[in-house]
């Protein structure tokens, strides 16, 4: 009973010492209580055993991203030192089964009590009681709200509160190959380009035409985030209207920016999607050479660059405003946890300045927190990366809301690809990604 | 009710009485065998009521409510079953998966039955052969459909370039839903054939030779001795394969899924069992993707009772 | 066996050219997976990929074990399908001869029942299942990776049609000297279908093999974890190394191919029935 007691009291200050949230160190007090009642009428070995259980925690911790997993478990590495008590499993999962085994665990009652969690899935995992509130933690200033971007923690905050702290930020740029620029005596991209610039670059930079082409111009793709998002934005269009039940993608404003993508497809200066769907334009078509230009997301530097080192990135071409979509991934904590301090404990840790120093140091992404780009633009030094710093801190936004789920985004995808491919057509594609669109209502 | 009925009475066929053997009236053994039966099939049984039974019984009460997996479900009664009769994209996928098996099935059984045929003879390099048509069966998915994706490209793929060759432009085949359905075809038939193929052999051993050996001096050549003996003896065999190739085929999931896929998300060509997951998994209605669980249910369901009605007029049982 | 003519040997050289033809075809896409698991990432990159690399790149065997823990998911794969096989063929073959050979009370709607199985979607029972999993603690287990899933209505689908073409004479023989349906089953049935139940066992051996979803949803460390999934971890979110995935991809075959080729005659030869007559 004393010993209990005892522990009880150490676990207090511990996380009063790191600065855990008072609802934290008041629930513990509740759990602790009750322990101790329970021990009080079941005996002392029952007191005992949770009093050792709460010595040693194994708290698991799930994302996706393979490539970023060094990253990750020197993260864990770093914080285990600093808590002893504390085990981190991490589970990576790819993406492709990610969400199919989170909601399963999730509706089994047994997850990951820290996993990532993307913007787009954050307003229907926290309105259906998904997450731990972590707007506590803000509060008590555990987590430094003030040094991410606020595009990010909106994008996070769910009817006030946040419920997943940001983790690192990405943007998208105009990657494209020096040498094939040289090649064809062209200047390269400039902070000054418009989209007459892109346009007329990518036809010197197309050599035949269509599907047989040798070398095209500038690859459009059928990434929602990627490609078709920034151009939308920059022609100030927009995806919903307010009330989200109605697409805009048929409106003037967005209806121009698509059909400027569409421009490139069909007049042969792109490769279409039949060649994209068995040849990835990141993975193949770009770094061998066979595309001049490409518009890509920040974490894209470092593979490409190892894989041609002619590649270098400028901003988006500039059109009715200046604009590219961000987005970031976060860390959010189950509500179904049985370990919620320490589950929140590590997420403090994680969006510490320590803890995003380790990201930042290992280059694989540019992590959200201020301070952190110098370490990440010296990570590949070859390439422009302020090119990304600049637009996350002056032109990004954060992508346009929509409806709950994937589902209206992943109809925009099928149907510019069928579009974008050989046996569819681009006529009055803009009505066509409305409806699509508009039939996930 | 349908009946599996089949010779099978022996134990029930009077017969003279060895001696020894105790007078045990005739209810009693029937009870002894009843008992024995029950026993037999318990372990299976109480398994599969726990690991399939209770799971299909939760997942039909969950076709009543609408559940994001997140929270806890909510009854709606029967607005998923409304959904379903209107749903345009359940209609598609039905569709797809439809025009993909009827050939699948069809060709399947046929194919492997005549390579299994061939293989079940006497023939120099057999064994060789026939790790040569299951080496497919054999292969990892992920590594069938990385392989498959390249030899499918349009504009870069060996199968279009052959057919260049000819003068004949290929299409891009796994874009445009009409050639996707003949792409997914294919690559379902070579992952199937081989494995069909070994349980037709495993059954063509079963038949005993001296039947062939007593058709040969009647004089029957390949084909009587084919139709007389082997398809008549083979038909249980043709009809489990068909059952399985039918279920089987009405899942197919994961060659979509790896295969068609644009970046992360969408495919140009689901079928039911990618709309299930994609319903249930992506856009948070587990409620509705059990109530087309459901659907695929009875609908195999009917084509299989029709199986099991018809399989009295032409499955032979010894 | 009558005279071979030369029709005879015209017709044998054509089956062989169509077999050989036809196998090819086949072997075609395995060969090319094994040519491009040798390629340097430089190759991959190349648009039109050749078939054999211009340079040899063993290494990407060595690199698959930096990548991932692979000889535990080796252990792992070897131990859960050597466990399930064992349950299925048992458990199986049980309910399939009772299926096919006693008769009781609502034989035939436990059979149809048990076809059901086969029908419903994974997808839909996933997660009843898997909530099943944690009342029970199965979670993260090697009971929970290999118990559910050795109760397969397929096995005993596919065992009841064997021993249903095994005749009937032998049980009535060994019923008239006294033995009980049990010692029936073990003595005369068992022996008599060992070809169905070897080949039952590879098909069981080969689907445990290969088993995704599941595997995916109930492990949780990679202390646990099979095959199949890691190769899944290795194909990875943004950029994948093909010839790494694929040397995974073979490495991981190799076993059930030699399996099958050592297997091959005792799984498809077994014993004649026809001599037993």
């Amino acid at each position: 009973m004393k010993r209990d007691l005892h522990d009880l009291g150490r676990h207090v200050a511990k996380l009063g010492s790191r600065g855990a949230s008072r609802r934290a160190v008041l629930r513990a007090g509740v759990a602790g209580g009750a322990t101790a009642t329970a021990a009080s009428l079941t005996g002392s070995r029952h007191g005992q055993r949770s009093a050792r259980a709460q010595d040693a925690v194994t708290i698991s911790y799930g994302y996706w991203d393979v490539t970023q997993e060094a990253a990750v478990e020197a993260q864990i590495a770093a914080f285990q030192e600093a808590n002893p008590n504390i085990t981190v499993s991490a589970q990576v999962t790819p993406w492709a089964d990610y969400w199919t085994k989170l909601q399963t665990g999730v509706a089994g009652g047994e997850s990951w009590d820290v996993f990532w969690l993307n913007t787009a899935n954050l307003p229907v995992f926290a309105s259906q009681d998904g997450l731990v509130n972590l707007q506590p933690l803000v509060d008590d200033g555990s987590i430094e709200v003030d040094a991410f971007p606020a595009s990010l923690i909106e994008a996070y905050s769910y009817e006030g509160s946040l419920y997943a702290a940001s983790r690192d930020v990405d943007t998208i740029g105009l990657y494209y190959n020096s040498e094939l620029f040289d090649t064809a005596g062209i200047d390269y991209p400039n902070d000054e380009w418009t989209w007459e610039d892109l346009r007329s670059a990518a036809e010197a930079l197309t050599i035949g035409s269509g599907d047989s082409a040798e070398q095209w111009g500038f690859a459009v793709t059928t990434s929602f985030y990627e490609s078709l998002t920034g151009f939308i934005l920059q022609n100030e269009g927009r995806y919903w209207n307010d009330e989200l039940t109605e697409s805009q993608l048929a409106e003037p404003a967005a209806a121009e920016a698509i059909n400027y993508l569409s421009s490139f497809i069909d007049d042969g200066l792109s490769p279409s999607t039949d060649v994209q769907l068995t040849n990835n334009p990141f993975e193949t078509l770009f770094p061998a050479g066979r595309v001049a230009m490409i518009t890509g997301g920040s974490w894209r530097p470092k593979p490409l660059y190892e894989a041609n080192p002619a590649i270098n990135v400028a901003l988006l071409p500039i059109g009715k405003i200046r604009a590219a979509p961000t987005h970031g991934l976060g860390h959010a904590v189950w509500s179904g946890s049985q370990h919620p301090e320490e589950a929140s404990q590590f997420v403090v840790f994680l969006t510490s300045a320590e803890g995003e120093q380790i990201l930042a140091d290992s280059g694989a992404t540019l992590p959200s927190r201020e301070g952190m780009a110098e370490t990440w633009l010296s990570t590949v030094p070859e390439v422009d990366l302020e090119v990304f710093i600049e637009t996350v801190t002056e032109y990004a936004v954060a992508i346009p809301n929509g409806p709950d789920g994937s589902e209206w985004s992943s109809a925009i995808v099928e149907t510019l690809t069928t579009a974008w491919g050989s046996g569819g057509s681009t006529e009055d594609l803009p009505q066509q990604l409305a409806d699509a669109a508009n039939a996930t209502l | 009710m349908m009946s599996l009925e089949h010779p099978v009475s022996a134990t029930l066929t009077p017969r003279p009485r060895v001696e020894g053997e105790r007078a045990a009236p005739r209810w009693n053994a029937r009870r002894r065998t009843a008992v024995w039966g029950f026993l037999l099939i318990a372990p299976m049984m109480i398994g599969y009521t726990l690991f399939f039974v209770l799971p299909f019984i939760a997942s039909f009460l969950l076709s009543f409510t609408n559940w994001t997996l997140l929270s806890a479900p909510v009854w709606v009664g029967l607005d998923n079953y409304a959904r379903l009769l209107r749903d345009t994209s359940f209609q598609e996928s039905l569709q797809n998966t439809v025009a993909l098996t009827v050939p699948n099935v069809v060709l399947r059984i046929t194919i492997s039955l005549f390579i299994a045929l061939a293989l079940n003879t006497k023939l120099k390099f057999r064994n060789f052969y026939r790790t040569l048509f299951f080496i497919p069966v054999l292969t990892m998915p992920v590594a069938t459909a990385t392989v498959w994706q390249w030899l499918y490209d349009p504009t870069y793929g060996p199968i279009n370039a052959g057919l260049a060759t000819f003068g004949i432009d290929g299409p891009s085949w796994l874009l445009q839903p009409e050639w996707t359905v003949v792409a997914l075809l294919v690559v379902l038939l070579w992952g199937g054939v081989g494995y069909d193929m070994i349980i037709y052999l495993a059954g063509l051993q079963g038949i005993p030779r001296d039947y062939y050996e007593a058709a040969q001096l009647d004089g029957a050549g390949f084909w009587r001795q084919f139709r007389d003996i082997t398809v008549p003896l083979l038909t249980p065999t043709i009809f489990f394969l068909l059952i399985i190739a039918l279920i089987n085929s009405f899942q197919v999931f994961d060659l979509v899924y790896i295969m068609t896929r644009i970046d992360t998300s969408g495919t140009t060509f689901p079928t039911l069992v990618y709309y299930i997951y994609e319903e249930g998994f992506r856009n948070f209605r587990m409620g509705y993707a059990v109530t087309l669980s459901w659907a695929l249910l009875a609908i195999l369901i009917v084509f299989t009772v029709v199986q099991f009605r018809l399989q009295r007029r032409w499955v032979h049982y010894e | 066996m009558t005279a071979r003519g030369p029709s005879y040997l015209i017709k044998r050289l054509l089956l062989h050219a169509f077999l050989l033809g036809l196998g090819l075809l086949f072997i075609l896409p395995f060969f090319w997976s094994i040519g491009t698991s040798l390629k340097p990432l430089r190759e991959l990159f190349s648009v039109t990929p050749a078939f054999l690399p211009e340079m040899v790149r063993w290494e990407n065997y060595v690199d698959v074990f930096d990548q991932v823990p692979f000889t535990t998911f080796y252990l792992n794969t070897i131990f859960v399908t050597i466990a399930r096989v064992i349950g299925q063929v048992f458990i199986a073959s049980l309910a399939g001869f009772a299926f096919a050979r006693l008769r009781f009370p609502g034989r035939d709607l436990l059979f149809i029942l048990l076809l059901v199985g086969l029908m419903v979607p994974e997808q839909a029972v996933i997660v009843p299942r898997f909530i099943l999993m944690r009342e029970f603690g199965w979670i993260n287990t090697y009971q929970g990776l290999i118990i559910p899933l050795i109760f397969s209505s397929f096995g005993v689908f596919l065992l009841r049609q064997f021993f249903l073409t095994i005749p009937p004479d032998f049980q009535e023989a060994a019923t008239l000297e006294g033995a009980n349906p049990f010692q029936v089953y073990w003595q005369i049935y068992l022996p008599l279908a060992r070809p169905a139940l070897a080949a039952f066992g590879f098909l069981v051996t080969l689907y445990s093999w290969n088993e995704f979803l599941w595997a995916l949803i109930v492990t949780s460390t990679q202390e646990r974890q099979v095959l199949s999934v890691g190769l899944a971890v290795l194909q990875g979110y943004q950029t994948t190394n093909t010839a790494i995935l694929l040397a995974a991809a073979n490495m991981a075959t190799i076993p059930i191919l030699v399996i099958f080729l050592f297997f091959q005659k005792q799984l498809i030869e077994g014993i004649s029935l026809s001599g037993l007559k």
